[in-house]
């Protein structure tokens, strides 16, 4: 699909530039189609719509000015309003903003500031792996959590892995290859390095079954938990760390690959779109960055896909994470998955189940989190499947608890019809 | 995505891209052939109507054939196959259409004029304004985008009996504006239909057809219609109103899940520009999170619309662009004419395409092989004039696919 001929040419122009998104406010007809797709707004009226406090606020945003409505704070953030508009608005991007100037005028609570740091949190979490997931799962203190945090007693909350993903990685030699028909730098992003290493080890063998030499480069959290947060100085900066770390590599010929969704998301989109990164290093790491399935997708596109599976009858459940639409690579995992002799792949049409990253945690917003996942999760227990497979970590945790099946990254599933054990 | 449906249901590997969702959300939810407007009828307008029974769209397309017009292109047998093949899809979604392409139905708008359309779905057609039976329409009081008075006093300016009555809905008003989606999604629920009925039982006494605004469900809006008309022992019709357009967005859905079930995908979001291959093939650039990917593909279906929907571009005065993949487009000497509701000569700008709607030159031969072109964007048709928006859309994307699989 992606061959290049000699004498091709291009035709037609490109959109304006995410630069420009605050323009964007101007392109608004006020057609609420946005509207008619949020899924926050369909289940409460605590939220007026993504065009009432987008686009429409944002008029009464001076530059340097806020909107006195606090209401843009039960934004979601999924993203599924910039991807319906047919004007080319950046709802998203400008509610993501609007909550930001909201939070820096009145402060960042001692919840959000720890939600958007889930890298320090996995690491001194996983320090204690044992002690920290026995007290994670205390009922007594979870309501004290709830009450002096704000985080709900009931948000599903993943374990610590007492080994990292990192640390497997090396002691594993699986860096050691010499070439390969990619070099691939790995983006594991910190769900998997502290929480979910299997994932991580999963992903590494297939990339090198697929011929690809892998690196974990030097990487740190993608910055998008304490974007969402309301954090915009310090996603900066850990966006900018990324980029001076990754920058070299895509330089000498590497393209970054990750299993985590929303972090490739972010890399290519929101460190230019809502952080205004515009250097060249930005631009080069957001080019050569792709999700998981997105390239397995161009190694088949290239005939270089190994479709050596063992026959793996499996009735899974793909849910398609609302970060992932906003890629617009399409839906590559359950494409490929359906290539495994014996899978059989049903998909869920819901467009969020609702957790959104960090949302669904907070106490105020449990509830409708969970009202905006009924759709998902109906669908869910409808097609009794055996898996759900999922590219995000927060929604397959969410959609686990909710629905009571096991939920796995669709790479696991590829990497048992590989023939790789269970990690 | 009619195309793409049908596409989808002929072949495995269909994929609709657009960039944002279009005009089934802002549009009525109906399929329109052929019925030029006119101002609302006066009284005798009606009475000539009346004897003379609703002009039929297949007897004035007959009469008015021209290759200049896309309708005339793709021809009655691609029209007529393609309202019974929508039909069936919608049918197949328990969302059944009800119209023929010899008759137009003449339906109350939101403000109260009268409008002629093909195919609508059966719980608009008990508004058919010929029927002699008074149309009362339903007032819901805080709810702002539909003024049942400004209907009816248009409709009774116009020599139609009708008038309103207040309605109230349980659970409302809420914090916020509600918008037609939230009170669709509430009539999907049977328990709110029940108090509904039985809130309005009483104010409904002596009335035999009562018009709302069309907000009677999305995920299965036939069973909510008749079950609220069941229980109300009043016939209910549905008037389209404002953006979000509850019923459009019924049609997106059905069309949506038809691709989708015959594994195609609907992939929203990334712009898209042309990639004109050496063989004078061509494919699309999407333009996703990361950056450009390109995409080839056997067939190209071009589906992008009009001025108002980005497929026709003025980057200056006087200047016409197709904006994907640079075609010539066929415009005239005149854009404008005087009057805001005369017939704008600019409307018929267009791409023009052969009977198998492929685009071609000033010469008639065609540019690209691979490439179809559908829709508004096509040329020869004053699509809003004509009353002519979704047979075009729907009879020369159902030629486009027919060309594109007996090519195969």
């Amino acid at each position: 699909m992606t061959n290049d001929e000699g004498s091709s040419r291009i035709t037609g122009h490109a959109s304006p530039t995410s630069d420009s998104w605050l323009l964007t406010t101007d392109l608004c007809i006020k057609c609420n189609i946005c509207t008619s797709v949020c899924p926050v707004a369909a289940v409460t009226d605590l939220f007026p719509g993504p065009k009432v406090v987008g686009p429409q606020a944002q008029r009464f945003r001076e530059p340097g000015a806020i909107s006195l409505d606090r209401s843009v704070d039960y934004c979601s953030g999924c993203g599924v309003c910039s991807l319906v508009c047919p004007q080319g608005v950046q709802v998203a991007e400008m509610n993501i903003l609007a909550k930001a100037a909201l939070a820096e005028r009145d402060g960042v609570s001692r919840r959000n500031r720890l939600l958007g740091r889930s890298e320090q949190v996995g690491r001194i979490g996983s320090w204690f792996a044992p002690l920290a997931n026995f007290l994670l799962q205390n009922k007594f203190l979870r309501s004290l959590g709830e009450r002096w945090f704000g985080v709900s007693r009931e948000a599903p909350f993943p374990k610590f892995a007492w080994r990292s993903f990192r640390s497997r990685f090396a002691r594993s030699g699986a860096g050691r290859d010499a070439a390969g028909i990619y070099k691939v730098v790995y983006f594991h992003g910190c769900s998997t390095n502290y929480y979910e290493p299997r994932v991580g080890m999963a992903a590494v063998k297939v990339l090198r079954l697929n011929g690809c030499k892998v690196s974990v480069a030097e990487q740190n959290c993608c910055g998008l938990p304490l974007q969402s947060n309301g954090e915009l100085a310090a996603a900066r900066a850990a966006a900018e760390a990324n980029l001076r770390k990754l920058a070299p590599y895509v330089r000498e010929g590497y393209v970054i690959v990750g299993t985590s969704t929303s972090c490739t998301f972010a890399l290519k989109h929101e460190y230019r779109a809502v952080l205004g990164l515009h250097s060249e290093e930005a631009e080069l790491v957001a080019g050569a960055t792709y999700d998981f399935f997105e390239f397995l997708q161009k190694l088949e596109a290239e005939g270089r896909w190994q479709t050596g599976f063992r026959h793996a009858p499996e009735r899974i459940v793909y849910h398609a994470p609302c970060q992932l639409r906003s890629h617009g690579i399409g839906r590559p995992a359950a494409d490929l998955l359906r290539r495994v002799p014996g899978v059989t792949v049903l998909e869920t049409q819901a467009d969020c189940c609702g957790v959104a990253g960090t949302y669904g945690l907070k106490a105020e917003k449990y509830q409708i989190a969970k009202d905006v996942g009924r759709k998902a999760f109906h669908e869910i227990q409808k097609a009794q499947a055996t898996r759900i497979a999922c590219d995000s970590e927060t929604c397959r945790w969410w959609l686990a608890q909710h629905t009571g099946l096991p939920a796995v990254h669709p790479v696991e599933i590829l990497a048992e019809a590989y023939g790789v054990k269970r990690v | 995505m009619f195309a793409g449906a049908l596409a989808a249901q002929h072949s495995a590997r269909t994929l609709v891209m657009a960039r944002g969702i279009g005009g089934t959300h802002l549009g009525t939810g109906t399929v329109d052939v052929w019925g030029p407007h006119s101002p609302a009828p006066s009284p005798d307008d009606k009475e000539r109507r009346l004897e003379r029974g609703s002009p039929s769209p297949e007897v004035e397309l007959k009469k008015r054939r021209t290759r200049k017009h896309p309708l005339g292109l793709a021809g009655l047998p691609a029209l007529r196959a393609a309202l019974a093949e929508f039909k069936k899809i919608c049918a197949a979604a328990g969302y059944p259409l009800a119209g023929e392409i010899h008759s137009n139905f003449f339906l109350p708008t939101a403000l109260g004029a009268v409008r002629p359309t093909c195919l609508a779905p059966e719980s608009f057609t008990a508004g058919e304004v010929r029927q002699p039976a008074e149309l009362t329409l339903a007032r819901f009081p805080g709810f702002r985008d539909f003024f049942a008075d400004l209907a009816v006093s248009n409709l009774t300016a116009a020599g139609y009996a009708a008038r309103a009555v207040a309605l109230d809905l349980p659970d409302f008003p809420t914090r916020r504006d509600s918008f037609a989606t939230d009170l669709a999604r509430a009539f999907d629920e049977a328990d709110y239909r029940a108090q509904v009925a039985d809130r309005w039982r009483a104010a409904l006494k002596g009335v035999s057809r009562l018009g709302i605004p069309a907000i009677l469900g999305l995920d299965e809006p036939f069973t909510a219609w008749r079950d609220l008309s069941d229980r109300l022992g009043v016939e209910i019709f549905e008037i389209p109103i404002l953006p979000p357009s509850v019923p459009g967005m019924r049609l997106f859905n059905n069309l949506r899940r038809t691709i989708e079930a015959a594994g195609g995908r609907v992939t929203l979001g990334p712009g898209i520009q042309g990639w004109v291959q050496a063989d004078r093939q061509v494919g699309v650039i999407a333009e996703t999170a990361g950056g450009p990917r390109k995409l080839s593909a056997r067939s190209v279906i071009l589906a992008t619309g009009g001025f108002r929907h980005g497929g026709l571009e003025s980057p200056a005065k006087g200047e016409v662009k197709e904006s994907v993949f640079n075609l010539p487009v066929t415009t005239g000497k005149q854009w404008f004419a005087p009057l805001y509701w005369d017939a704008q000569p600019y409307t018929r700008f267009g791409v023009s395409v052969n009977a198998k709607m492929q685009p071609v030159d000033a010469d008639g031969n065609v540019i690209y092989s691979n490439l179809f072109a559908i829709g508004g964007i096509l040329a020869g048709a004053d699509r809003l004039g004509e009353g002519s928006r979704e047979g075009i859309d729907l009879a020369t994307g159902w030629k486009a696919v027919e060309a594109m699989t007996n090519a195969k």
